[in-house]
């Protein structure tokens, strides 16, 4: 959809035309999905999260500026809402474990098939994920925002409504965390 | 931030430069073997770590739509007014009169499943029952959608120079179609749905009126204006929404009339 054709149908959204909300949502929805899987890092989530942001983009449609890239908005959206989608995952967790999960699980002495019997990158991964799983949610979407999106610092910054400094120490604990969980890795002959 | 040669580099830095983000190390990273060493492990870790999420084919936004509209605040799309169960037999069954009026003169030959099982009006005129209309009309609609989301789905997917003969015929029979259907929809009032086939039909005609042998530019042309319109999403939505409407059990137990004019 081009940029005149998105200002058009963003004003008949705006005076609550459905039908041409539905546009939108057909339009942004993969591109949407895609940004939600990478910060949550799974399928159920992910989908949830870009319906709750289509339903949160439509209630605030007379909050967009209509100089403003759609595109843009949205992403900020879906940040915010993974953001809270996050945040219930770690309180449930929490919640769970009795106690607040800053820790990397040592996964090194897991009972887990050695590192020999499976592909490199598969225990990469699922030490990436085991890592990912205790990250806090900021920590975790900025990495995310970082490494997978392209992002820059800056942009992280604004996107979560935080300093930039607080955006580049959230990248780096991130990393630190995916490290350690990483090593025993790097010791493997 | 500056970055003295003699300095190592912090973990951070190393970080912000792997991202691009901190010019200044490299100065020291190139002298330096100890920081470049770790800049290498780093890197390596960071490479390793990637995530593709998985692919969700041109349906999904249509699927997200269908997922969510209900659930918008206290705003029903206007299109799908016709196809609530608040639509009238009475609308039903003046749409299925002019598909009787149409149906044998647009749409012959065995292939042809919905609509050849209603050739006239007075067929139409003796049929008991409302419902069975009315869900006949609905499989009508679906099938004319249904053929037109074939059509533009094809364009949308050839490479030019292309032959589109074929698809030039199939246009010119779903336009005359379109125009009774249209002219229905006007007269029962649905505004809506008028617009939606009045839109399809205008790129219907477009390909009616292409040469024989489309350019890539004739192409791309047209698939601008199926995109520029979200022909394939209005056209997706109302297919599903026919679908869900005649997957409803009737309230009697209707079926649907057999064929009386073959």
């Amino acid at each position: 959809m081009e940029a005149g054709d998105v200002a058009a149908v963003l004003a008949k959204a705006s005076g609550g035309d459905g039908e041409a909300f539905g546009l939108l949502v057909n339009s942004h929805a993969r591109t949407a999905f895609r940004l939600a899987y990478r910060l949550t890092g799974n399928e159920r989530d992910a989908e949830d999260v870009v319906q709750e942001s289509f339903i949160r983009a439509y209630r605030q449609l007379n909050r967009f500026e209509a100089r403003s890239n759609f595109a843009t908005w949205l992403h900020r959206i879906v940040v915010n809402c993974a953001m809270d989608s996050l945040r219930s995952r770690h309180v449930r967790r929490a919640e769970r474990l009795g106690d607040p999960v800053e820790e990397v699980p040592d996964v090194a002495t897991s009972s887990e098939p050695s590192p020999e019997r499976m592909a490199l990158s598969t225990e990469i991964r699922r030490r990436v994920d085991a890592s990912m799983a205790v990250l806090t949610p900021q920590e975790r979407v900025a990495f995310a925002l970082r490494h997978y999106e392209g992002r820059s610092i800056d942009e992280i910054g604004r996107t979560l409504g935080v300093q930039k400094s607080a955006a580049k120490h959230a990248v780096f604990r991130a990393v630190k965390k995916i490290r350690v969980a990483l090593e025993p890795l790097r010791r493997t002959p | 931030m500056t970055h003295g040669l003699d300095k190592h580099c912090s973990d951070e830095e190393l970080l912000l430069e792997y991202y691009g983000e901190s010019p200044e190390s490299a100065a020291h990273l190139s002298t330096c073997a100890e920081c470049g060493a770790r800049f290498h492990e780093l890197k390596m870790m960071l490479n390793g770590i990637t995530l593709e999420p998985p692919e969700r084919d041109e349906r999904y936004g249509l699927e997200v739509w269908q997922a969510i509209r209900h659930r918008l605040p206290a705003r029903q799309p206007r299109w799908h007014s016709l196809l609530t169960p608040q639509w009238g037999l009475a609308a039903a069954a003046a749409l299925l009169l002019a598909v009787g009026f149409t149906a044998g003169r647009l749409w012959p030959g065995a292939e042809e499943p919905a609509a050849p099982q209603i050739a006239a009006p007075a067929v139409v005129a003796t049929a008991a029952d409302d419902e069975a209309r009315s869900r006949v009309a609905l499989l009508t609609l679906n099938d004319h959608f249904d053929r037109s989301d074939g059509v533009l789905a094809e364009v949308m997917n050839a490479s030019g120079p292309r032959e589109l003969s074929a698809e030039r015929q199939r246009a010119a029979d779903l336009v005359a179609a379109s125009r009774l259907y249209r002219r229905n929809a006007t007269v029962l009032n649905e505004p809506a749905l008028a617009a939606v086939l009045e839109d399809v039909e205008r790129v219907l005609l477009d390909i009616v009126h292409q040469p024989p042998q489309a350019t890539a530019a004739d192409l791309n042309e047209i698939r601008r204006r199926i995109d520029s319109a979200g022909l394939l999403f209005k056209l997706r939505v109302m297919t599903n929404e026919l679908q869900h409407r005649l997957e409803q059990p009737t309230s009697t137990g209707a079926r649907m009339p057999t064929p009386t004019i073959g």
